[in-house]
């Protein structure tokens, strides 16, 4: 039992590892030193590569797979909903008999499955569908009966797992809003992406995960202002002298003729342009994308640094 | 376990070989007719072996194509990530599935059963005198017999589909066991006898002993004889097959929840 109230989630150290069916099996390490938490009301996203073990993560944290070690913690009474990959439905039910069952299964009673129905599939768009037999739903429908059986029962964890894969540019944006609706519930998310944009869009904390280890825990505030400025200047004598008189650590932007500085640095270099007649052609904070630290993170780990 | 067991209950009845086998077995039912009559002087005991073997075989190709599937299906098209993400325990799942597809049998035994009774008593009617030694209490003792029998073939299936991927393996397995526990009580009465004084190989002795505790005894069930001659099994025999029935039935079912509470779905 956890202490925090509000921590819904808690890993410690989780590792994973899968024996290979062969004649010579041996085990492969598919998730180590996992630990991370979820405190009410975040949105988590997991991003990597192909192959990082995020899925394995989510499967693990739902129980499908059993850690090798570690620790996986939810707070008590926490109802889940989760949305599998690419998930299959029996496809011979209809909406309604997904959805009931989803809900009678998670303990609702069929007088309050009843009453939440309509609004349910309205929620996700499939109220002309309430009859329909799934194996005539088209991805996207499919998707969004799957987020509808996820949530029926008003899960306060909702995991899933590539919501947004396979979906076409429209499906896409329906299913965004559908995740932005939750956040705006005050739902807790935790979901695996390998859309950037929407993680970034949509996420408080991101995991960036690597062969199996999360190499890097971004806030969203990481994301929002790098603490550096931008500074280009007028191409001038005085200019040039004075970028090659900084010190690497600077980080100079020869080809720009500007460079990067602190913004607690920027009250000394503007007085000291003003005394030596350097005049400054464009200043900014660039705001680094989710995907340029996401290349970052994954080149440096590739390479052995960190 | 009930959602599970509601929605493998629709599968079942929304399953188009399952209406397949419907019409094989009121083929088979209206066959009855016909070869009764090879058979005049019999026809009471051939039209009611016949009817029972016709709900039998029904039965069994029922098992063999909806309930080898059951677990292998939600597995390959990794439907368990959306049944066990519910709080669905792995044991309420098994016990789901099991009464799921109990549900369906029984639904189809009730039917078939009635076609069989509508069959008989319209031979009954054409023929009498030939239906002197029949009665309906027999024939219904052998009907719910062969229930258990489908049943404990069923747990048998569901055991394999616990630990098996494969639906072909599963099915294989399960009919082997089925042949082998209809007729090893031949073998072995065969094996007994002493022919032209050879010895039978020590090895193939205890395999067959061994066999007779693994293998559960289905030809126990087969109360087709009894039911031709109309007479009924005495109630201190029938509680000792049902009692073997039912035990081996808990002990595949406890087996099946066992292993997969420690199945892994990646």
């Amino acid at each position: 039992m956890m202490n925090t109230p509000e921590k819904l989630l808690q890993l410690d150290g989780l590792c994973k590892s899968i024996r290979t069916k062969t004649l010579r099996a041996k085990n492969i390490p598919v998730l180590q030193d996992i630990s991370f938490d979820v405190q009410m009301g975040d949105i988590v996203g997991i991003i990597g590569v192909n192959g990082a073990g995020k899925s394995t993560l989510l499967k693990t944290i739902m129980g499908f797979l059993a850690p090798s070690s570690g620790n996986i913690e939810l707070a008590s009474g926490v109802r889940i909903g989760y949305l599998p990959e690419n998930p299959y439905y029996y496809d011979y039910l209809t909406l309604k008999e997904l959805l009931w069952f989803a809900a009678r299964a998670s303990g609702m009673s069929s007088a309050a499955f009843q009453e939440t129905f309509p609004e349910i599939v309205r929620r996700v768009g499939l109220s002309g569908k309430k009859s329909g037999r799934l194996r005539t739903f088209s991805k996207g429908m499919t998707q969004r009966a799957g987020l509808a059986a996820a949530i029926i029962h008003n899960p306060d964890l909702v995991i899933l797992d590539e919501p947004m894969s396979g979906l076409d540019p429209i499906g896409r944006k329906l299913f965004f809003d559908l995740i932005l609706d939750l956040k705006i519930m005050g739902k807790t998310i935790l979901f695996c992406s390998h859309i950037l944009t929407d993680v970034e869009r949509l996420c408080d904390h991101v995991l960036v995960m690597h062969q199996g280890r999360i190499q890097e825990h971004i806030h969203k505030t990481d994301l929002e202002m790098t603490g550096h400025l931008q500074v280009l200047l007028e191409p001038s004598q005085q200019a040039s002298d004075w970028l090659a008189s900084l010190p690497p650590a600077m980080h100079v932007l020869p080809e720009k003729n500007g460079f990067h500085c602190l913004l607690s640095d920027l009250d000394r270099i503007l007085k000291e342009f003003t005394q030596k007649h350097i005049r400054i052609e464009s200043m900014e904070a660039p705001k680094q994308s989710l995907e340029d630290l996401f290349w970052q993170i994954t080149r440096s780990a590739e390479t052995g640094g960190v | 376990m009930w959602p599970v067991a509601a929605i493998t209950f629709l599968e079942g009845i929304r399953s188009r070989v399952l209406y397949g086998i419907f019409i094989f077995a009121c083929s088979v039912i209206l066959l009855s007719f016909v070869f009764a009559h090879f058979f005049m002087q019999d026809i009471g005991k051939v039209a009611v072996d016949f009817n029972l073997a016709a709900l039998s075989l029904a039965g069994l190709l029922m098992s063999l194509s909806i309930s080898v599937d059951l677990i292998g299906k939600d597995l390959d098209k990794k439907t368990i990530y959306f049944v066990l993400s519910k709080p669905i325990s792995r044991n309420a799942y098994i016990l789901g599935k099991y009464s799921g597809i109990l549900l369906i049998s029984l639904m189809a035994y009730l039917i078939i059963a009635l076609l069989t009774c509508f069959a008989l008593m319209l031979l009954q009617s054409f023929h009498a005198d030939y239906f002197k030694n029949f009665a309906w209490l027999p024939y219904m003792q052998a009907v719910f017999l062969d229930y258990i029998k489908i049943s404990l073939f069923n747990a048998l299936i569901l055991f394999f589909g616990s630990f098996s991927t494969s639906s072909f393996l599963n099915m294989m397995f399960s009919l082997c066991i089925y042949i082998a526990g209809q007729s090893y009580s031949d073998v072995i009465r065969f094996l007994s006898v002493q022919h032209h004084g050879e010895q039978i190989s020590p090895v193939v002795h205890y395999v067959i002993q061994t066999s007779k505790y693994i293998v559960p005894n289905f030809e126990l069930f087969d109360m087709k004889i009894l039911a031709a001659h109309g007479r009924l099994m005495a109630f201190s025999d029938l509680i000792p097959i049902m009692g073997y029935g039912f035990a081996y039935i808990a002990l595949l079912v406890g087996l099946s929840m066992i292993i997969f509470r420690k199945k892994e779905f990646l």
